[in-house]
């Protein structure tokens, strides 16, 4: 059984232009210790389904499906029920250290909150504790930071400290949207280096949202390529970077800069076109207004998700570089 | 093949925002209300003397404190016989000049002061905001007060008194409006690309200024009315026996047991112009501000 | 810390050193021989000569500026038309104005602040259209005629409270709280509405946050989500408006004061400028200016001290 287990989630919004359908039948699966990149452009629905599973999205968001965990359903819980997990079975880091921390409160107020609230842990052995997770996340000189504000901490150091407080009640899943997104590159490094370093010694599985293909291949076992709300791709890590299937993943990673991949004119290679507006759902692939395989079936059908080598899906009509098919 | 286009240019942008703007405005029931009512208001004052059933100070010794209804007297009379109704309306006068010309006046001397003060800062920045501060450490009405006991009382000492009563207020608004602006992109963009100072303010500040100012009006109006009121109740303002809703107010302190209604009718009068405005106001705050979705 | 605090108290000063020359040249301004006022209205010129020269008025007015001023900053305002101490007179009636504000201040904020959060955390339901509408109201109304109206009923009708008047808290404590009631929700309606919408403004902005999304996503209560997390960063702006609110009050208190003949501090700037009593009105002002520099001067201190951001030094961002 697996840890987690999404089925067919749909998010739409009700939006004075219409209905924006952020995410159309999502499907996958989480397993024990497992680390789960979920690729995509920005605006392809990866942050709205995570955030659709801790019910965080906003009341005009209405989400359909069922995502099980621990034997609940966490898309129909009552809040009740799913205020005892948030935070404890299931944490979650947010894309932006500067604005995601309380800039009233100290470190140590923010991180004993957690502990206190889902551990019970009294004033004392709450400061001690969370002086061990500060320590945990590399920041140095911890008890001195317990009693400082977050504007006195670095992006960098705010991420850390967001990570903590994630992993203080020894969560199941840490959802990790866009942790390095705000980041310099060279913290960038530290922060991955810290992920990894989790997920061997506690064993927490990760859900890791990003849309830098680079950060994937560093730490994510299996990765989830997303497309205009939809899943159009799923392998393991090194499968799907060995052999892309879908003519998007296939650019995304033609896209990747990499020293001596230019072509004749130097120039960067990008996909042509822009992200269909979420509010008109073609009733064919998403993707063929920019795909350069696309014709009269990919314009007017629907490509379903099908296996087309060991492990690794694709929704595609017209799947695999050149000469790769299984 | 040269690339030609042939779709015609379909809208002026700016005629664009202004239908967006009327649609969005028409969206609110309350802010339409507002607009409406205020419009009667200022519609009343100016056709008083062809509204009017009375003129102000016809006075009638047989009918004093005559109750509503009254034959002839629709709400009434006041204790010298005058009819109530004509009055309110007469009065209205003094209060939608005062506070519209007031605001006029506040917004005509303190926005040129204050883009000065906060686009071209230099020396003039610092000396203006001294300035600006030792007069805001006079509250609104205490400076109304003061200015108009220096002037001396009557409608249009009164008027200017709270117009520029209201001018440190709107300098410091305008004033930080300026200096926001100036670090615009835009604006940065129009410098560099050597426009002149008048066209930089003309096309870029104060058109950028223009939703905050509308704002500020429509607060200030209700302000400057009940400004008039109270420099009016306090003998500061209009002289009898010109009507003013705050005289009218002044002299039923008097007859508070007998016949209430002298002291209500006016305040109410005052309280649905100031309404009106300020209901104007909010709906335009949210209309004019880029994050409210409808 | 204290270079901050030192170079605010500066900045005050000057500005009150600034406001107490407008004061000065202000009443000057005003029309009318303030020589005749003091003669009661004796108009032989020989006895207006020595009024002027007993009183200084023949002296150039920067003489006769730096003269009161040396003797103000000693707490010597003067004597008025009566030959009474300013500066007693002001004495006696500014605790009874200050309690008046004190009780305003009291029911305005509690009201504006309890409603404005209310209609945050409803928003767009009946609460929030119910609290908005009767702050829009409160905005509105005339608070003079609010007082009028206060006494045609509840005074003259009800006969339940005092129409006007006054009596020391020394003296009956009830009593002095009947006569006070009305003229303190008169003049704590205006501040409660302008706080209830600042309240709900600064309340839905920090339920927006990003961090008040993270304390949701710690699964805390909804009652620590709103009364930990946002109440704490809202509070801080709506201090500041309580503070900025004050002027308002002050010019409150004049009109309340005179509707509910309560021989306050507000009184006493009517009197003196229907009297041409400027030695008053000078007096009357500069106390006025000055509590209100004063009083800013104290909502900056309150701010920074809120304000983790300005007390401490941030890294370098």
């Amino acid at each position: 059984m697996s840890l987690l287990d999404v089925h067919d989630l749909s998010v739409r919004f009700d939006t004075d232009d219409g209905t924006v359908h952020a995410v159309d039948g999502l499907s996958f699966s989480l397993e024990e210790r497992e680390v789960l990149g979920v690729v995509g452009e920005s605006g392809c629905g990866k942050s709205v389904s995570a955030m659709s599973l801790l019910q965080l999205l906003p009341e005009t968001a209405h989400v359909t499906g069922s995502a099980q965990f621990d034997g609940l359903d966490l898309l129909a819980a009552p809040t009740s029920k799913l205020r005892d997990i948030r935070g404890r079975k299931i944490a979650f880091v947010f894309q932006e250290p500067m604005t995601s921390l309380n800039p009233s409160f100290r470190i140590g107020n923010q991180l004993s909150e957690v502990l206190q609230r889902h551990l019970g842990l009294g004033r004392t052995a709450a400061r001690k504790r969370a002086i061990e997770l500060l320590d945990l996340v590399r920041i140095p000189a911890p008890e001195r930071r317990i009693q400082e504000y977050p504007h006195q901490l670095s992006g960098g150091m705010r991420q850390r400290v967001m990570i903590a407080i994630a992993l203080a009640c020894d969560p199941k899943i840490l959802i990790a949207d866009e942790p390095t997104t705000a980041l310099d590159v060279t913290i960038q490094a530290g922060i991955l280096d810290l992920m990894r370093d989790i997920r061997e010694r506690l064993g927490t599985a990760i859900v890791l949202i990003t849309h830098n293909l680079g950060v994937v291949a560093d730490i994510a076992d299996r990765v989830i390529v997303m497309y205009a709300g939809r899943k159009v791709e799923e392998a393991p890590v090194r499968e799907l970077y060995a052999h892309p299937q879908h003519p998007y993943t296939i650019g995304l990673l033609g896209a990747i800069p990499r020293p001596g991949a230019a072509d004749e004119q130097g120039r960067l290679r990008e996909i042509p076109g822009r992200v269909p507006s979420l509010a008109e759902l073609p009733a064919a692939c998403a993707f063929a207004p920019r795909c350069p395989r696309a014709d009269e079936q990919t314009r007017s059908q629907r490509p379903e998700l099908a296996e087309v080598r060991p492990a690794h899906l694709v929704a595609c009509f017209h799947p695999g570089r050149n000469g790769d098919r299984a | 093949m040269s690339y030609v286009d042939t779709t015609p240019v379909a809208v002026n942008p700016r005629a664009r925002r202004r239908r967006l703007l009327r649609k969005r405005f028409l969206r609110r029931p309350l802010a339409v209300l507002g607009l409406a009512v205020a419009l009667l208001f200022i519609l009343v004052a100016i056709f008083a003397p062809w509204i009017a059933p009375y003129s102000a100070s016809e006075t009638d010794f047989n009918a004093t404190l005559a109750p509503p209804f009254t034959e002839g007297h629709i709400l009434g009379t006041d204790e010298l016989g005058r009819d109530m109704l004509s009055r309110l309306i007469w009065g209205s006068r003094a209060s939608i000049q005062a506070g519209v010309l007031a605001t006029a006046l506040a917004i005509l001397i303190a926005v040129p002061i204050g883009i000065a003060a906060g686009y071209y800062r230099g020396w003039i920045d610092p000396v203006i905001a001294r300035l600006t501060d030792v007069l805001l450490a006079f509250p609104f009405l205490i400076l109304a007060v003061g200015l108009a006991a220096i002037l001396g009382p009557s409608l249009t000492n009164a008027t200017i008194a709270i117009g520029l009563g209201a001018v440190p207020g709107l300098i410091r608004v305008a004033r930080g409006e300026a200096l926001g602006l100036r670090e615009e992109d835009y604006v940065r963009a129009a410098v560099a690309n050597g426009a002149s100072d008048v066209a930089i303010l003309g096309r870029h500040v104060v058109p950028n200024m223009s939703s905050t100012l509308i704002v500020q009006a429509t607060v200030l109006i209700p302000a400057a009315i009940i400004g008039e009121a109270v420099l009016s109740f306090l003998g500061l303002g209009v002289q009898p026996p010109t009507p003013s809703w705050g005289v009218m107010l002044s002299d039923a302190q008097s007859y508070v047991s007998q016949a209430p209604r002298l002291a209500i009718f006016p305040g109410l009068a005052i309280f649905f112009c100031s309404l009106s405005f300020n209901l104007l106001g909010d709906g335009l705050r949210d209309v004019l501000d880029p994050r409210t979705t409808r | 810390m204290g270079g901050f605090l030192l170079r605010k108290v500066g900045a005050a000063l000057i500005v009150l050193v600034l406001a107490s020359m407008l004061v000065f040249i202000g009443v000057r301004a005003i029309p009318g021989d303030p020589a005749i006022a003091l003669g009661a209205e004796n108009r032989d010129p020989a006895v207006l000569a020595a009024i002027r020269h007993k009183y200084g008025l023949d002296k150039p007015v920067p003489v006769q500026y730096l003269n009161w001023a040396s003797l103000a900053v000693r707490g010597d305002l003067g004597r008025d038309q009566r030959e009474l101490s300013v500066a007693h007179t002001i004495v006696q009636r500014l605790p009874i104005t200050l309690e008046l504000a004190g009780l305003a201040i009291l029911i305005g904020s509690l009201i504006g602040i309890v409603a404005g959060v209310l209609a945050a955390v409803r928003r767009g339901k009946a609460e929030d259209y119910a609290a908005t509408s009767v702050a829009l109201v409160g905005l509105s109304v005339p608070h003079f005629w609010l007082g009028i109206v206060m006494i045609i009923y509840f005074a003259v009708r009800l006969h339940w409270l005092p129409a006007g008047g006054y009596v020391p808290f020394s003296e009956d404590p009830i009593q002095n709280l009947e006569h006070m009631l009305m003229p303190a929700i008169v003049l704590g309606t205006g501040l409660s509405a302008v706080l209830m919408r600042q309240m709900r403004s600064s309340m839905l902005g920090a339920l927006g946050a990003d961090y008040v999304r993270t304390a949701r996503a710690k699964g805390l209560s909804e009652r620590s989500v709103i009364g930990k997390h946002a109440l704490r960063n809202s509070l801080i702006t709506v201090t500041t408006v309580i503070g900025l609110q004050l002027g308002a009050l002050i010019s409150g208190a004049v009109i309340t004061e005179q509707i509910f003949v309560i021989p306050g501090f507000g009184r006493l700037t009517i009197d003196a400028v229907n009297q041409r009593d400027y030695t008053l009105l000078q007096g009357v002002v500069l106390v006025a200016a000055a509590g209100y520099v004063i009083v800013n001067l104290l909502v900056d201190v309150a701010y920074s001290l809120l304000n983790p951001r300005i007390r401490i030094a941030g890294a370098n961002r």
